[in-house]
């Protein structure tokens, strides 16, 4: 595009305000983790008194960060596994078949992200509650619990994307297995999936985002055992005596993988989130 | 080795459209059957039809007598090569053609064997390793006919496969196809919309429009004796010219616009029902190569002023225009005989004449009309004028 | 049928017998059966977590499920519209409405913010530059870490003594005498806006540019070659062009960030500031406090035909010549 000097000054100006909008917290947490306590308890420096790798040590005992992690990696993986397999095969379903109330399915999928979690969230707890004492089945303050309330969060957005992805898939090849002698299942699970590896892969970064950082739901359905990491990190941040560096320190701790991850893995899916909402 | 027949078969969509309506085909065992017709017309969704990918809503297909309308692909025995190939991109070319084999669970020695073999009659061998992806075009085509023989099915069905080569390659694999398909002798349905396949390959041609049969013969027959002015203005290119004419009242002349074209007895013995048209509206037929420029004899010529002269290197196609009413094959015939709007009285036609004639636009030229090979149709129905089929 | 031997046919397959029995479709094969098996799971499971719950939900609402008869359910007494009236009257009312009155303008800032810079992003990185994917791996930061890292993150630089915000005003830059709190009053309201818009602006950003991506350079070309004005084609061809992405994202972003709890929750517990105390922590908080849950659930229903309200009207105002997302 043909750019006068005015015009590409702007936007150098403004995107270099932009990425520092956007890295300049980052590079305090980073800049965080590596002070001593006594830096963060005063007054902000931007040059650390001496640079020490403690925090990264200490947090793990100032809080227990290991069991906070481990829940969150539990609940997150586990509805992740089974939203994504859900997830797949409703969003093959609506690409593939014209059936009746494929619209309705659509549409209701869709509507549940305008619906208040708080609205379900009191229902929810006294239904576990409830379940729990009269069957038995514990789902409050259980990893079952939570795990099955995260399941369904991220299948709409998981649904939409996947039915746009499986649309870029030519219907051929099913065609061409179920000649070849499959059935449609075969042709599902043998020609279909393979191909549709990033996509699916895509969709479960985003379930597994989604759980990780949910924090509504986690502090009202655990108990101290099954405390996932943001409830914990936010007890902790609003406790009054949070000792920032370390704060920072499980921030690193609680991001890294999930970053790069997403990172590593943003063409597959920011073409994933784009594909439903820009062609409409 | 099997026989496919269709028996009125009719696919109406949910929406009211109907596809193919009561298609009545035979293909015999080892035969090679093209189905031909412009887009939309039906081919593509009869064919489907028989591959079990879509829902028969009338009608019966049999593979071998036996009625396959409830059966899943899998279980009627044909195999399929489709417009894009649909080859499995992540799968190697060996894979792929032996994909069908596996899930019928054959054992492993005997798929490579017959991969092998395929891979031999196809000239595949070197690329056994690599994916379609690195393959040419024409490759890719021949791994999608590897997968269909390997299989040894009773039927092959082609969903126009050449469409998306080149013209140069097309040739090349037109002759390919039809030579393996001889070799493996299996009942054959092609759909195309390619005339040039469908007369050099088909050892008969299924002219379709509008989801119904036009006609079906061997491809010479079609050309011909046409039995309607769709199947005679398809058929054929450049087109066949058509034009409105006047029977005379002893039948035996017929005048466009201001020339008379006498009809030679023969003709004449050959079309009885020729004589139901007495002084009425008759249409008339004549293939481009059927005007030449040589010795023009009274009552077999046709005068025109020659608009654009196209010099082919061996032959020359004149394009001229005539004084009488044109005639368009799509249009609907009762127009015509009801003597509706007005129609244009100014005809074009073409002439493809071997000639080094030196005869250039502006110019009127004389055609000679080769008056055995006149066509004739009812104007009210579009069908030929012709009591019997011919030899 | 199978008298005809095959020439060349060393091995009997097995599977190819051509035995009717062994071909007939299977009732879980039939393609009318395939899709409704297909979307079963998913249905039990919104069923069971979302749709069956908010049923209750809005069944809770008539009923006086209070602290006393919370475990005894059954038997808790049928108001009607009690808890309506009670939501809506005396101070809880007010503080209700306040807390309305607060989230709307918070949704509407942090919609409006991250739009317009994930927009300036956007077009800043459509033309190609050298750095041009290491700076948007560099914007896509904010949205891919947890949610509640970003906020503990603004919290700490937000703290009034320890924060680097106030140092850099105070000390630094000489623009402010005294250190603000950050985190109380009015001023807390901004801080969850600053925070929210750091968070959100680069998911605008990647939908919007994936829309500008999508919309033909031939169109540019041609109205630089009659002339146009960067201000023009914005308006007539990139506008325009974003119609569909724009519906879904600005729809999506505005329903988010209304519901929005982790923000505040993260950033001040359950005892917010009122200047900042959104409308999902403010129905948390009565509900959990009081343990009033027909309130609570009152409430929500109230939030929810709010919400349907302005969705309903969003639709039908666009819907003219903008693409729904399904």
């Amino acid at each position: 595009m043909y750019e006068s000097t005015a015009a590409r000054w702007f936007r150098r100006v403004t995107l270099a305000l932009i990425a520092l909008f956007a890295l300049f917290p980052l590079l305090i947490i980073l800049l965080t983790t590596i002070k001593p306590l006594k830096d963060v308890q005063n007054t902000f420096q931007w040059i650390p008194s001496h640079i020490t790798l403690a925090p990264y040590a200490e947090i793990w005992s100032t809080v227990p960060l290991l069991h906070y992690f481990v829940n969150s990696l539990i609940v997150s993986s586990s509805s992740t596994v089974v939203s994504v397999t859900l997830a797949v095969f409703a969003g093959y379903a609506i690409s593939r078949f014209q059936f009746r109330g494929r619209r309705l399915f659509s549409l209701a999928v869709l509507s549940t992200q305008m619906f208040p979690g708080i609205l379900f969230l009191l229902p929810l707890y006294l239904i576990y509650v409830n379940i729990g004492r009269s069957i038995g089945i514990s789902l409050y303050g259980s990893y079952l619990g939570l795990i099955i309330t995260y399941l369904t969060f991220a299948l709409p957005f998981a649904v939409w994307m996947l039915a746009g992805f499986f649309a870029t898939i030519p219907r051929e090849l099913e065609e061409a297995a179920m000649v070849d002698g499959t059935s449609h299942w075969g042709a599902l699970f043998r020609i279909v999936l393979p191909l549709a590896r990033p996509g699916i892969v895509a969709v479960a970064v985003f379930a597994f985002m989604t759980a990780w950082g949910e924090v509504l739901f986690a502090s009202v359905l655990t108990t101290q055992s099954t405390r996932t990491l943001g409830i914990g990190l936010q007890e902790y941040a609003t406790s009054g005596d949070t000792a920032w560096n370390q704060m920072m320190a499980a921030a690193v701790v609680v991001s890294a993988p999930v970053v790069v991850v997403f990172l590593a893995l943003q063409r597959h899916l920011i073409r994933g989130l784009t594909s439903g909402s820009v062609k409409g | 080795m099997a026989t496919v027949t269709l028996e009125k078969l009719t696919k109406v969509y949910p929406n009211g459209t109907t596809a193919v309506s009561d298609l009545d085909l035979t293909v015999a065992d080892g035969e090679f059957m093209v189905l031909i017709g412009p887009s939309g017309c039906g081919k593509t969704t009869a064919l489907r039809m028989v591959a079990g990918l879509e829902k028969i809503t009338g009608g019966h297909v049999r593979i071998d007598d036996r009625i396959v309308n409830d059966l899943p692909p899998k279980a009627r025995d044909i195999a399929m090569v489709f417009q894009n190939y649909a080859l499995y991109p992540q799968m190697t070319v060996a894979d792929n053609i032996g994909f069908g084999l596996k899930v019928r669970k054959v054992p492993k020695a005997a798929i490579r064997d017959k991969v092998e073999a395929a891979s031999q009659v196809l000239g595949l061998h070197e690329h056994l390793d690599q994916k379609p992806a690195q393959l040419s075009g024409g490759q890719r085509q021949r791994v999608a006919m590897g997968r269909a023989i390997v299989r040894e099915p009773a039927v092959f069905l082609m969903d126009e496969p050449l469409s998306n080569l080149d013209a140069k390659l097309r040739v090349q694999m037109r002759a390919e196809i039809s030579e393996v398909q001889r070799h493996v002798g299996v009942a054959t349905l092609y759909v195309t919309h390619d005339q040039t396949e469908a007369m050099t390959m088909g050892d008969r041609v299924a002219v379709l429009r509008s989801g119904v049969l036009q006609q079906c013969d061997r491809p010479q027959s079609l050309y011909d004796y046409p039995d309607n002015l769709f199947v005679a203005g398809f058929i054929g290119s450049p087109s066949m010219n058509l034009y409105e004419g006047e029977l005379s009242p002893d039948a035996h002349a017929v005048r466009l616009g201001g020339q008379t074209l006498i009809i030679p007895p023969s003709v004449q013995e050959a079309r009885p029902r020729i004589g139901e048209f007495r002084d009425q509206k008759l249409i008339v037929g004549i293939r481009p190569e059927h005007l030449t420029l040589e010795n023009p004899l009274e009552g077999a010529t046709l005068s025109g002023e020659v608009q654009i002269v196209e010099a082919l290197g061996s032959e020359l196609m004149i394009h001229f225009h005539i004084d009488a009413t044109p005639v368009h094959s799509d249009e609907e015939f009762s127009d015509l005989a009801s003597g509706g709007a007005p129609l244009a009285t100014h005809a074009a036609g073409i002439a493809r004449v071997q000639s080094r004639s030196q005869i250039r636009a502006g110019e009127v030229a004389t055609f000679a009309v080769e008056t055995e090979w006149l066509h004739f149709f009812d104007p009210a129905t579009g069908t030929a004028v012709r009591d019997r089929l011919p030899d | 049928m199978t008298q005809a031997v095959k020439p060349q046919e060393p091995v009997e397959a097995a599977g190819e017998k051509r035995t009717p029995a062994a071909y007939r479709t299977r009732w879980w094969e039939r393609e009318g059966v395939i899709p409704y098996l297909l979307i079963a799971p998913a249905i039990l499971f919104e069923l069971l977590v979302h749709f069956i719950p908010m049923v209750a939900g809005v069944i809770m609402s008539l009923y006086g499920l209070t602290l006393f008869t919370l475990h005894h359910w059954a038997s808790a007494p049928f108001v009607g519209l009690g808890n309506f009236k009670l939501a809506v009257s005396g101070p809880i009312g007010s503080a209700l409405l306040q807390s309305f009155t607060v989230t709307l303008p918070y949704a509407v800032l942090v919609v409006g913010l991250s739009w317009v810079i994930g927009m300036l992003a956007a077009t800043g990185l459509s033309a190609e530059f050298r750095g041009r994917a290491v700076l948007r791996s560099a914007l896509l930061v904010p949205y891919a870490l947890p949610v509640y890292v970003g906020i503990i993150i603004w919290s700490f630089m937000l703290q009034r003594d320890t924060g680097v915000i106030n140092t850099v005003l105070v000390r630094d830059l000489h623009l402010v005498h005294s250190a603000p709190f950050w985190l109380l009053g009015t001023k807390a309201f901004w801080s969850m806006v600053a925070a929210a818009v750091w968070r959100w602006f680069p998911f605008a950003f990647i939908i919007l540019l994936a829309g500008l991506q999508n919309i033909p350079t031939e169109r540019y070309e041609a109205a630089a070659v009659d002339g146009s004005s960067s201000w023009r084609q914005f308006r007539s061809i990139t506008m325009p062009g974003l119609r569909s992405a724009n519906f879904v994202l600005v729809l999506v972003l505005f329903l988010w960030n209304f519901n929005d709890f982790t923000t505040p929750f993260v950033l001040f517990g359950s005892a917010p500031p009122s200047p900042a105390d959104l409308v999902t922590l403010h129905i948390y908080t009565v509900s959990f406090e009081s343990w009033n849950f027909g309130l609570g659930s009152a409430m929500s229903v109230m939030l929810m035909v709010f919400l349907m309200a302005v969705s309903a009207v969003y639709l039908r105002v666009l819907r003219r010549g903008g693409e729904s997302g399904v």
